[in-house]
Formats: C-alpha cells, sequence, structure tokens
C-alpha cells in the first residue's frame, strides 16, 4: 500500500538497529539508492558515511550514540524515504542548524515536487518560503498568506517577525 | 559456571547478613520442630504399648484390680505436646522467615535502586530502560517467591538430611554405607542436569530482559509505529523475541523437571541396593534372621528418608535456580562502576576566576575520539557559546563539564583545580543545567521547578517562574502551581516545559550555566522573553551556552566554532563576522530573511 501521509515528529525517536532498519520503517522495501537519497536530502548522508558501516551502523539503546540533530536528520530520511503525498514536519528541523534546514528544504523542493509539504515551526526562517502560511493564535486561525502578503496583513505575523530579527 | 554460582551466593550472603541472628532463631527452631516431628512417633509407639499392657490387665480377672490407663494417658499427653511443640515451632519459624524475607527483599530492592542512583550515566546511555526495569519487576520477584516458598524447606531438609545420616550411622555402619554409597551418581547426575538447566535459565532471564527492553522501546515509539503503520512489524517483533522466551523458559523447566523424576528413580535403585546388601549381609555374617530382617526393613525406611531431602529440594530446583541467576545479574549490576563521588575532594564555593578546558580528548569509545585536544578559557561571570554542526561535540563538552563523563586526557579547571579533585555533589551543585530534551516528573508544577531545591520558598519559586517567563502561563492554569504534570504531559508544549526546567535551573541560583540548545524549542516571541531573562540570569555568572540560534549567542563575549571535535574558529561575533569563515556562512544563512 503506498502512503500518502507521512509525520515527522518533533520529538525525533529511532529505535534500536541499523540505521538502514530505522529508514525502511518509512517504506519497508525501500532499496539502497533509496536510502542514500532519502539521507541526502535529510542532510544525513554526510555523517552516516562517515561510519565504516554506513546504513548498517548501529544505532545503540536510546540513541545514545548520536547527537540531537543527528537524530533528527534520520527522522526526516525516515519521513520522505516513502515519497509520501502529504509529508508533515512537526518543528523536526529545531535541531538543525540554519544552513543544514536550508539545504533540507531546497532538496524537498527539488526531489518532492508533487508532496503537499506541512511545516509546523516556532521560527520564520523554517517556513519563510511556503507557498502559504497560517498563522495560528489560541487554536484560531489568525491569518493565512505568503510571507509578504502577511507582514501587510497581519500584526501577529509582523510581531513573530519582528522578534526574530535581530535588533541591530 | 561455579563463579557465576558463588557470585549469586555471595550477593545473598551480603544482603541476609545484617538478619543472622534471625535466621540462626529459624535454624534453631526448625531443627527443633523437626526433632519433635521425629520423636513424637516414639509416644505413639508408647501408647499402644501402654494401652495393650493395660488390655491384657483388664482382661484377666486377677489383675483387673491393678488396670490404669494412667501410663497410656501420659504416653498420650506426651504425643499432644509434642505435636503441639512441632506445629508451634514451625508456625514461630515460618513467621520469622517470611519476617527476614520480606526485609532482605526490601533491602535488596532499596540496594539495586540505590546503586543505579550512584552509577555513571554511561551505563543508563547504553541499556535499555525496560532491561532495567526487568531486574525489578522480573528477577527479584524471583528471589522472592524463592525465599518465601523454599528458605523454610531448604532448612528443614536439611536438618532432616544430617539427622538421618547420623542416626544410620548410629545404628549400622556397613548399611548406612550401603545406603549412601549411589551419592556420588546422584551428584555426577544433578550436576550434568543442573548445568543444563542453569544455562536455559539464566538465558530465559537475559530473553525477558531484551523483551522488556523491546516492549518499552516500542511504547515509547508508539507514534512513530502507527504513523509509519508498522504494527504488524512491531507485533512480529514481539513475538519472536517472546518465541525466544518461551524456548528458554522450556527448556530450563524442562531439564529441571527431569531433576525429580530421576531423582525418584535413583531413590528407587538405593532402595534395590540397600535391599540386596542387607540380604548379603544378613547371609554372610550369619546374622541372627530377625535381627537380621529388622535391620533391612529399618534401613528400607531409613533410605527413603535419606532420599527424601533430595528430591524435595530438586523438586523445588526451578525455582531455586531462578533466585540464583536473579541474584547473580543484581550482582553484575553491583560490579558496574558508580561515579567518583571524591567525599575527600576539595570544596567549590562558587567560581571565583574561571573555567578551563585544557587539551581535552575524549571519546565515548576510547578507540573513537571525538574530541580532539579542546582549549577553551572562560573568566568569571563571562558567556562562552559553542557553535558548530551537529555532531561536532558540542554536547559531548557539556557532558565532561558536569562529569557524566570523564575526559580520556587533558584537564578541567574551575578556578585552577582539576575537577577530578572536586567534591562531585560540589561541582554538581555549582554547575546548573538546561538540557536539550527537558524532563518533567510526575507531580505538580510547583514541585517540579522546586526539584533541584525543595525547600524553597513559594516566593522564590514564584520569582525563578517570572524570570523564566513562564509564570503568567503558570497562573492561567485553574490551578496553577498546584497544576498536576502527569506522566504524558501533553498539557504543556515544548516550549513550556523548557520554560519550566529554565525555572527550576534559576531557582538552583547556580554560579555556573550550561544551556544546551535551551532555547531552539520555544517559539521566537518566547524566546525573545527568554532572551531577556537569561541577559539577568546570566549576568554574574560563568556561563556556556550551546545553541543554533545565532541571535541567542551574539552576546557572547567569546565565540567557539567547533567542527568534527576541533575548535576552527574564535572571537566575539564581530571579529568571526570579518573573518568570513565558517561562521559567517552560518549566521548569514541564517539570517537570509532579513
Amino acid at each position: 500500500m503506498r502512503k500518502t501521509v507521512s509525520y515527522v515528529l518533533q520529538r525525533a525517536v529511532l529505535f534500536s538497529g541499523t540505521i538502514a532498519e530505522n529508514l525502511r520503517q518509512g517504506k519497508q522495501d525501500a532499496t539502497d539508492a533509496e536510502l542514500r537519497w532519502s539521507a541526502e536530502v535529510s542532510q544525513s548522508l554526510e555523517f552516516v558515511e562517515r561510519y565504516d558501516d554506513g546504513f548498517e551502523h548501529r544505532i545503540e539503546e536510546r540513541s545514545a550514540n548520536l547527537s540531537g540533530g543527528q537524530k533528527q536528520r534520520l527522522s526526516i530520511a525516515r519521513g520522505l524515504i516513502g515519497k509520501p503525498q502529504i509529508l508533515i514536519l512537526d518543528d523536526s528541523t529545531s535541531a538543525l542548524d540554519a544552513k543544514s534546514e536550508k539545504k533540507v528544504q531546497e532538496a524537498l523542493e527539488r526531489d518532492l515536487k508533487k508532496t503537499t509539504v506541512f511545516i509546523i515551526a516556532e521560527k520564520i526562517a523554517s517556513v519563510i518560503q511556503a507557498d502559504k502560511i497560517l498563522v495560528l493564535d489560541k487554536g484560531k486561525l489568525a491569518a493565512a498568506g505568503s510571507h509578504k502578503e502577511l507582514l501587510q496583513t497581519s500584526p501577529i505575523y509582523r510581531e513573530i517577525y519582528a522578534a526574530q530579527v535581530s535588533k541591530k | 559456571m561455579m563463579k557465576d554460582t558463588k557470585r549469586a551466593l555471595n550477593y545473598f550472603a551480603v544482603n541476609l547478613k545484617k538478619y543472622w541472628k534471625g535466621l540462626l532463631f529459624v535454624v534453631v527452631l526448625t531443627v527443633i520442630s523437626t526433632w519433635f516431628q521425629v520423636k513424637a512417633p516414639t509416644y505413639m509407639g508408647n501408647a499402644i504399648t501402654d494401652l495393650s499392657k493395660y488390655l491384657a490387665k483388664y482382661a484377666n480377672p486377677a489383675t483387673r484390680g491393678q488396670a490404669s490407663l494412667q501410663y497410656f494417658y501420659n504416653a498420650l499427653w506426651a504425643l499432644l505436646l509434642f505435636y503441639g511443640m512441632n506445629v508451634a515451632t514451625m508456625l514461630i519459624s515460618s513467621l520469622w522467615t517470611s519476617r527476614i524475607n520480606a526485609m532482605s527483599t526490601n533491602r535488596m530492592r532499596i540496594g539495586l535502586f540505590g546503586k543505579l542512583q550512584r552509577m555513571t550515566i554511561r551505563y543508563f546511555d547504553r541499556h535499555q530502560d525496560g532491561k532495567i526495569l526487568s531486574l525489578f519487576t522480573s528477577d527479584l520477584d524471583n528471589i522472592f517467591n524463592a525465599m518465601n516458598q523454599a528458605i523454610f524447606e531448604l532448612i528443614s531438609q536439611t536438618a532432616l538430611y544430617i539427622g538421618t545420616v547420623w542416626i544410620m550411622f548410629s545404628l549400622n555402619v556397613k548399611m548406612a554405607l550401603a545406603t549412601v554409597a549411589s551419592t556420588p551418581l546422584v551428584i555426577i547426575v544433578a550436576l550434568f542436569i543442573v548445568r543444563k538447566a542453569r544455562y536455559n535459565i539464566d538465558l530465559q532471564q537475559e530473553e525477558i530482559g531484551r523483551l522488556n527492553g523491546y516492549i518499552n522501546e516500542q511504547i515509547n515509539g508508539e507514534k512513530i509505529i502507527i504513523t509509519n503503520g508498522l504494527q504488524k512489524q512491531s507485533l512480529a517483533g514481539f513475538k519472536e523475541k517472546n518465541e525466544r522466551v518461551r524456548r528458554a523458559t522450556f527448556k530450563g523447566q524442562l531439564y529441571s523437571g527431569l531433576l525429580f523424576p530421576l531423582m525418584q528413580g535413583l531413590s528407587l535403585l538405593n532402595l534395590a541396593i540397600v535391599i540386596a546388601f542387607g540380604s548379603w549381609m544378613v547371609v554372610n555374617d550369619n546374622m541372627e534372621k530377625a535381627v537380621g530382617l529388622g535391620l533391612i526393613v529399618m534401613f528400607v525406611q531409613y533410605s527413603q528418608q535419606y532420599f527424601q531431602p533430595i528430591t524435595q529440594i530438586t523438586s523445588m530446583f526451578s525455582m531455586l535456580q531462578l533466585a540464583l541467576t536473579g541474584a547473580k545479574r543484581l550482582a553484575d549490576v553491583h560490579l558496574q562502576a558508580e561515579e567518583q563521588v571524591n567525599i575527600n575532594g576539595k570544596e567549590l564555593d562558587g567560581i571565583k576566576q574561571g573555567v578551563e578546558l585544557r587539551d581535552i580528548r575524549f571519546g565515548y569509545d576510547k578507540d573513537k575520539e571525538i574530541l580532539h585536544g579542546l582549549n577553551i578559557h572562560v573568566e568569571k561571570g563571562k558567556m562562552i557559546a559553542l557553535v558548530g554542526p551537529t555532531g561536532s561535540g558540542k554536547t559531548t563538552v557539556m557532558n565532561l563539564l558536569n562529569r557524566f563523563y570523564d575526559v580520556n586526557d587533558g584537564q578541567i579547571l574551575f578556578d585552577g583545580t582539576d575537577i577530578n579533585k572536586i567534591k562531585l555533589k560540589e561541582l554538581r551543585k555549582n554547575v546548573g543545567i538546561v538540557l536539550q530534551d527537558s524532563v518533567l516528573f510526575t507531580g505538580t508544577i510547583a514541585e517540579n521547578i522546586k526539584f533541584g531545591k525543595p525547600h524553597a520558598t513559594d516566593v522564590e519559586m514564584i520569582s525563578a517562574a517570572k524570570q523564566a517567563h513562564i509564570h503568567d502561563f503558570i497562573k492561567s492554569l485553574p490551578a496553577g502551581y498546584a497544576t498536576k504534570i502527569s506522566d504524558a504531559d501533553a498539557l504543556f508544549s515544548t516550549g513550556q516545559k523548557q520554560l519550566i526546567s529554565i525555572a527550576r535551573t534559576i531557582l538552583t541560583n547556580p554560579p555556573f550555566l550550561i544551556l544546551d540548545e535551551a532555547t531552539s524549542n520555544v517559539d521566537m516571541v518566547t524566546e525573545e522573553k527568554i532572551q531577556k531573562a537569561m541577559d539577568n540570569v546570566i549576568a554574574g555568572r560563568t556561563s556556556f551556552v550551546i545553541a543554533h540560534r545565532l541571535k541567542t549567542i551574539i552576546k557572547a563575549n567569546d565565540i567557539i566554532v567547533l567542527k568534527d571535535g576541533n575548535i576552527i574558529e574564535e572571537g566575539s561575533h564581530q571579529q568571526l563576522l570579518k573573518e568570513k569563515g565558517f561562521y559567517y556562512e552560518l549566521y548569514t544563512n541564517q539570517m537570509v530573511f532579513e
């Protein structure tokens, strides 16, 4: 069965087992090429390749041998390996540096053109390129539109934006 | 193998030592009780003899007048007394056994949890929670069961065994030797089976631990399983591990179950030996037939009595072996490395000069170095920021500063003193940490904020919450600070949890502060608030900030850029921008939307 929705959680949870096993949770029959591709898009390939055993490298109990950022990258890779029609990223890039996050987004745009991506984020940098941004406030939709539109129309969005832009 | 058993027995010895007086009392009582039990039948014999004497006298008219039931009554009273004493002593003894059992397993449980609290973080990083939990739920339970059901039996059967051997040898040495002659064979057979059974019971407990570890991990990852539709796979993994438990359990039970019938069989074989040898002896030694026959009949009884303790104990074998395995596994935990508390180390009263990392080399595995000779110096009251790509070693530096792990090479100095020479308690008291994942415990919000300082006043707590900008939110909850945080704590967003844990750190007022990506999960409005609060908190404190949000660290006195465990750039924000290196690239990427 083809997966339509894939969801990448805020708290990256991996299971003890190899990296390949963890990624294949997103697509059971994923080929080696697909593993590579998902790792590349999620910016994990660079550290996975540094292990002698690559994708067969074992993730320890409670992922003790991975850093917070590495866990998040692999969790993103698992989310997109099945090329879902809808991909939900729930604050899943919080432990990524801005550069890596940008690379992830660029790769998503390049390789997952047909996928609708929902990004749930707390920082504007993560959503600035989105086609449509929904601003929620106290459980209600406060505003919707592109970044430029919202800067014009939504005071809340402006406030968030102002807070995030360095004052200097 | 023998070493394992020795370790297990030693574990029992250590935990039971405190109760030796009680145990001795139980042993003495059991011996007395057994004596009453063994002795009682002789009074029954007496009673019957007396009764028949009485009847004989009574039946004869000449002696009817002399007939008295006095002796018969005396014997009956003695019989009653002996049985009564037997029951009473047994009752007291089993009462005491239960008491000692409850106290000693309680002691083992506390000992185990206490040990866990003293161990290094390395152990927890390397062992699944479920595996650790099964020490409490499975192994300790096995010990408890065995002690409850077997300890009394073990003592009384041993007493019976010794008593029987002693009586046999005092009656007839030759026959006694014939009775015990097959014992070496019994021991060889038993040892062979015991070894098989032990291997499988050890394996069974190991597999149960693995199964529990799996269950725990799957439950923690339930969201991943559901969103990826992995339920079937998860169940398949469970079944596979469960099957291994079943197989080991079956084999363990099979082998320990073999012991009892085998011992029964050997007991019959022994009977044959005793009868054959007895007949041969009676014929050969020209013994009077009646005496010889009596001797054989008596030793037929003793042969069975001699084997009774052996068969009784083997029938409980799997229970006993489970307890031994459990004790071995607990003893293994007790062998694990503990944190060096440095009880005689130096005191640390705040930081007067600064903190220095001198040529630090470290790897979680000794042969895989992660940090390759770092030199960092923080002066008192200054703020150092650590930036770098993921996996560059930022969190590792924090792990070292707090002595979660110890350096392989180099030194970390607080005011010039190596942290290995400072009392661990003092060090931790002076170092406040806000971790990447904020952990809240079941309890109220107030309890969570006061976690690091339980006796803090409400005024202090509220002030800390205000500084962490979480006070207004807490006040908006119906129960305020008394709001219960449940296990799942779905009530709070990640950001709010982080704010509570920041309030917790603020309350402990540490002179040295480590913030590990503390603000990365907080929404930017909140982060702005925290930023202001942090400026106040950081003021006057020496601090280490590990963050990806460059804005939070622009104010740092010194920024250190870490890559692959090496410092590649160092300087103030302005200096690093001018250098147009790695930091410049990070910064311009981050601020791309400006």
